[in-house]
């Protein structure tokens, strides 16, 4: 071998990077996994050229959407025929297929071009941390997510509480027992939260409603 | 239209029958003789060989004598033509000797020697690490006769050759070039052979990587050696990253390294032939030849006279 393909190799070679989407903002970690896949990250881009990368992107049942997402937003499916549209809030999109939110914000954050399809076959998503060997064999290099994750309280063991930094000490008056919250403010019991009308298609006629939700494109999951 | 302008060439069109006829066994008759034998260029008319010379030693800014350069271009086979010419006609073996000019295999042998040595004490200079080894394998490279025919048909010998035939041979070419150089050499002096080499036959090492043009077997056992002679530790190559193992286009890039010092990394198909690649690339870092290394400044030879002198 050569000097030159030696470096060809070095310069051209698919890189293949993990990505863990626990906790993570789809649409931002959307835009980062797209750019990858385009190959926008490296110096050698050009519109024309498949020079991207592949990403192998794991916990994906874990992804964090902004707001009310989960809720208010839904997938938008048109059909061929007039009045045949539904939609699929994403919660339940997410219930059908865990992969599926990840994979539509990569997609929504590259031009609608014909090449699109091509770096989104580079795209591997996982709903949990089980990855094929013969894919995780492949990683080189992962991508660092945009959100830290954060240490949740009820991960807290009692020593991490006793030996945390304290701005001042309590007066030795206070008794420690008052500051149970649940003392002063009331706890609203589930009964009595106003529910939220969960809209499931444009109008609760049969027409509307989904019946098939095409998940892959192998397969149909079909709900009743 | 088209009958129009076809009205306005020498033949016309080929609308009669005989006229088509006669046409297609001019071809026949064209294709039959087969393709016209090779020619000298001095059977052509407009031959003027002294005014060739003439122009050949200004073409290259060389005060030479045009007997001596007469001498360089003859090659042997002419001579050898001439005598049997000369023996056919009857003449006795005494006359032949006198003849006024001979051929150049004196000279280029001289030139050879001139150019041998200008090479390797350029590469010396410009490339100080590198072994001998090395530099002799470049040396034989740039003289070897596919370069030196090469460069001598580009420089217009082949028609100022007087050889036996038509087109000169690889041999022929090259030892003219040999010879022009001996021949400069002779007339202004051994400092003028020595720039027309680096001007013409050492710039054919422009875009080519000498590590390339020495092939070393066992890269790895080189450097082995050439750390041991350099009181340093044996060489350990180490995977720094791989990408897609399993695919079509896997990638492992290693790294050589001696008592955890860098040496040279390569990337590879695989990891073996990464690691020979790697090995070259530390070798070719410790003979300073690799390509952070500048060219030899072709342009910047001559500002006061060769810049090896100094």
């Amino acid at each position: 071998m050569a000097f030159n393909k030696a470096q060809q190799l070095a310069t051209f070679s698919r890189v293949w990077y993990l990505f863990d989407a626990k906790w993570q903002c789809p649409h931002m970690s959307g835009e980062r996994i797209a750019r990858i896949l385009r190959g926008e990250h490296k110096p050698i881009y050009y519109p024309g050229e498949s020079t991207g990368d592949c990403v192998i992107a794991i916990n994906t049942r874990h992804v964090a959407l902004r707001n009310d997402a989960w809720r208010s937003e839904a997938l938008h499916i048109k059909r061929e025929y007039a009045k045949t549209r539904y939609d699929i809030p994403l919660f339940k999109l997410h219930e059908l297929d865990p992969t599926k939110v990840l994979h539509l914000c990569v997609l929504s954050c590259m031009p609608s071009d014909s090449i699109r399809r091509y770096d989104m076959a580079r795209l591997y998503t996982f709903p949990d941390d089980a990855v094929p060997v013969h894919l995780i064999k492949n990683v080189c290099d992962q991508i660092r997510g945009s959100r830290v994750i954060p240490k949740r309280l009820d991960d807290l063991t009692p020593n991490d509480t006793k030996t945390f930094p304290q701005m001042f000490k309590w007066p030795k008056e206070l008794v420690l027992d008052d500051l149970d919250r649940d003392k002063f403010v009331r706890v609203v019991p589930p009964e009595e939260i106003p529910k939220r009308e969960v809209m499931l298609g444009q109008r609760a006629g049969k027409q509307n409603y989904w019946f098939h939700v095409p998940t892959s494109r192998h397969e149909e999951v079909k709900i009743n | 239209m088209v009958r129009l302008l076809r009205y306005g060439t020498i033949f016309g069109p080929l609308k009669d029958r005989w006229r088509y006829l006669y046409k297609r066994d001019l071809y026949k008759r064209r294709l039959e003789a087969g393709p016209e034998p090779e020619r000298f260029r001095s059977a052509l008319i407009n031959w003027n060989y002294d005014a060739e010379l003439y122009a050949c030693t200004h073409r290259f800014g060389e005060k030479l004598n045009i007997e001596s350069l007469r001498n360089a271009m003859t090659d042997a086979s002419f001579l050898k033509q001439i005598v049997k010419q000369r023996t056919e006609a009857g003449l006795a073996a005494t006359d032949q000797t006198t003849l006024a000019f001979t051929h150049n295999q004196e000279l280029a042998k001289q030139g050879k020697q001139i150019a041998e040595d200008f090479l390797q004490k350029a590469l010396h200079y410009w490339y100080p690490k590198f072994p001998q080894e090395g530099i002799e394998a470049i040396t034989k490279f740039l003289l070897s006769e596919s370069t030196i025919a090469d460069i001598s048909s580009g420089l217009g010998f082949k028609t100022l050759i007087r050889c036996d035939i038509p087109s000169p041979r690889p041999t022929m070419l090259t030892n003219a070039l040999f010879a022009f150089i001996g021949s400069i050499n002779e007339n202004t002096g051994r400092s003028r052979a020595e720039v027309f080499v680096a001007d013409f036959i050492l710039t054919h090492l422009v875009g080519k990587d000498i590590n390339e043009i020495w092939q070393v077997k066992n890269p790895m056992g080189l450097l082995t050696k050439v750390l041991e002679e350099n009181g340093r530790q044996a060489p350990e190559s180490r995977l720094i990253w791989a990408t897609g193992v399993s695919s079509v286009l896997s990638t492992y890039v290693v790294g050589v390294y001696s008592n955890k010092e860098f040496l040279g990394k390569s990337a590879g198909a695989t990891v073996s032939i990464a690691e020979e690649m790697a090995a070259r690339d530390a070798l070719r870092r410790l003979f300073e030849t690799d390509e952070k290394r500048a060219q030899i400044p072709f342009d910047k030879l001559y500002k006061k006279g060769l810049l090896l002198d100094k």
